[in-house]
């Protein structure tokens, strides 16, 4: 158990946590960055991590990804926190500008993949709850939604029309505003 | 059923390219024709890409979009419909919780206007709904965009024949400006309550001795109560006859009819006992409507009272104010759901009252000192400022400028922002949408799936 002792949680803190893909790729991380994962905060929290954490529902490709995500927001999370401490004020606000600007290209430039991935990684970021990468990347598919039709929508997402011909009327009459 | 496959079903296949849109089930609308459960065969070839994704992630999806795309959204199957008119979710998306993530504007506040189609110079008007901002951010600006262009399309034949009598919840109380008084016998549409999100209008009578009857010089002696009101229909329309204030008889008359029995009127109700004679309500400011069905209307005289009436139990009753005031005083609801008081002093300072639970004595919530704010704004403005009208939820107030009918300065009671617009000059009423409240969303987007 990772918890037993005050010895075992200090080791804790640099343990290794080994992830596995889908494909049955093994992918060794710090605590810290796996941790930016509630589901596998809470695994670790359990102590059911020994042997690995299976991911059957994320490919070796995919989670390469989120783990170069996680890496880089972990680090600029200690980052920060360790800045606070040992610059003045100036300094401070100096590095934290610099911290935010260099992690909003490094989210720009992660952003930068085709529409499956994209897709792919909003699978991963909701089922290994991690926030900052479902934000990321939910807002890059809404942006691309904004004045699409339903059927567009539909067509975007795979999504099967079960509304019956008299329903969707009725709801476009209702919202007119919205469809014309 | 919800439509989409459940989580098992959503792994891929090899994505089939880059550049090109996910290839999809084929492009036919494949629907149910009934409310038969069993599924359609599987279209054949089956789609070589099959991201499907949770209701959960399609809902942080929306929740990113606007207010336009939200409403499409609504549109695209059942469970993201369900999703997205689920309290939770509209309270998310509204800011409840977290202003940061408001993508839809809780209230909307704009002017419906009507013209006369009649009157060979009259100026049809360049839109007949424009909002009064309470919002300036773009979240606040998908109704220039979207909404006024509907309804200056959709209602351009109701809005020149009939003319505003009041409006409460986002529904308007019309009546024709040229009323055939001998017609008897054809279907009537003297008045109609009109749904400017929806366009929907329904048409009715006046009650049968609206002419004789009643008082027709008290101005406002219409209340109109939606179903956010808690009254378990889509509107219900009180008319109160309140002559008794004037001959000291102490009752007041009232007749209702419902959006269940449309076209037909209660028989006329007699209240009093509780009404002390010579009040003056003042009609051009609209009665206020708490949940339950509880009318509130501002009287004022020499003791400043609110007179109460409550429409599912017929009682009435009456709310001492807090200060002796009576100039300028206005009534509103605060967000959770108490009597609110607007009560300007000198004009420029307004204090906002609350009523405690007891319904009796009142609690002094703030005071804004508009004077500076105003002077920032114009210093031409004269001080005290007059209020018009406000939004009965909104917090957001009217105020007049004396010697000036041009402009308004729209005060935000919350925020204490403020900031001038154009006067609507024309026949124009005040309408205020409540967007957080689900009742209207289920109006907005039709219940019942």
């Amino acid at each position: 158990m990772a918890s037993a002792g005050s010895g075992d949680e200090k080791a804790a803190a640099a343990a290794m946590i080994t992830l596995i893909s889908s494909d049955n790729e093994k992918f060794e991380v710090t605590e810290a960055t796996a941790t930016l994962s509630q589901t596998i905060r809470h695994m670790i929290e359990d102590g059911c991590t020994d042997g690995g954490v299976p991911l059957p529902n994320v490919t070796s490709k995919i989670l390469a990804r989120v783990i170069e995500y996680c890496k880089k927001h972990a680090t600029a999370a200690a980052g920060e926190e360790g800045s606070s401490s040992s610059f003045s004020d100036a300094a401070f606000l100096e590095v934290d500008r610099a911290f935010l600007e260099e992690l909003e290209e490094f989210d720009d430039a992660f952003l930068e993949v085709d529409r499956a991935t994209l897709f792919d990684l909003i699978l991963a970021a909701n089922y290994l709850d991690i926030k900052g990468l479902l934000n990321l990347t939910c807002q890059k598919v809404a942006d691309s939604v904004k004045g699409k039709t339903p059927e567009q929508i539909r067509e975007m997402y795979n999504i099967v029309n079960d509304l019956t011909p008299e329903e969707e009327a009725e709801i476009r009459r209702e919202t007119q505003w919205a469809f014309e | 059923m919800a439509p989409l496959p459940p989580a098992g079903g959503r792994r891929r296949c090899t994505p089939a390219c880059k550049d090109h849109p996910i290839p999809t089930a084929p492009r036919k609308r494949r629907r149910r024709t009934s409310t038969s459960s069993t599924p359609e065969p599987a279209p054949s070839p089956p789609p070589a890409t099959a991201w499907v994704f949770p209701v959960k992630v399609l809902l942080e999806i929306v929740a990113r979009s606007d207010t336009h795309t939200l409403v499409r959204c609504a549109a695209v199957c059942k469970a993201l419909r369900r999703g997205i008119l689920s309290p939770a979710f509209l309270r998310r998306v509204t800011g409840h919780e977290n202003p940061a993530d408001r993508i839809v504007p809780p209230y909307l506040l704009g002017y419906v206007h009507t013209y006369d189609e009649e009157k060979e110079d009259e100026e049809l008007p360049d839109a007949l709904f424009s909002m009064v901002h309470p919002d300036p951010s773009p979240v606040g600006s998908f109704p220039d965009k979207h909404l006024a262009p509907f309804i200056s399309r959709s209602a351009a034949d109701l809005l020149g024949v009939y003319k505003t009598v009041t409006s409460r919840g986002g529904l308007i109380v019309l009546e024709r400006r040229k009323v055939n008084r001998r017609r008897r016998s054809e279907r009537r549409s003297d008045m109609c309550v009109y749904n400017p999100m929806t366009g929907e209008r329904t048409f009715f009578p006046y009650p049968p001795d609206y002419w004789s009857h009643y008082h027709l010089q008290l101005g406002a002696v219409f209340v109109l109560l939606t179903a956010g009101d808690g009254i378990g229909c889509a509107f219900m329309l009180l008319i109160a006859d309140l002559h008794g204030f004037m001959d000291c008889s102490c009752t007041i008359s009232v007749q209702t009819m419902s959006s269940d029995t449309v076209g037909t009127w209660s028989p006329t109700k007699y209240v009093g006992d509780a009404i002390r004679p010579w009040h003056f309500l003042e009609p051009w400011r609209g009665a206020v409507v708490l949940r339950g069905g509880h009318i509130h209307w501002l009287a004022a005289d020499c003791c400043s009272e609110i007179l109460t009436y409550n429409v599912l139990t017929s009682k009435t009753g009456s709310i001492k104010l807090p200060c002796s005031s009576v100039d300028i005083l206005h009534l509103g609801i605060s967000p959770d759901g108490r009597l609110k008081l607007l009560v300007a002093d000198k004009g420029f300072i307004i204090s906002v009252w609350l009523l405690l639970a007891c319904g009796t004595c009142w609690e002094l919530n703030s005071v804004i000192d508009m004077e500076e704010k105003v002077r920032h704004l114009d210093p031409e403005i004269p001080l005290p400022l007059l209020f018009k009208s406000s939004g009965e939820k909104s917090g957001v107030a009217l105020l007049q400028i004396r010697g000036h009918d041009r402009s308004l300065v729209v005060l935000d009671v919350e925020t204490g922002e403020m900031h001038k617009i154009a006067d609507p000059c024309r026949d124009s009423l005040l309408v205020e949408v409540d967007l957080l409240s689900v009742t209207n969303y289920e109006s907005l987007f039709v219940g019942h799936i």
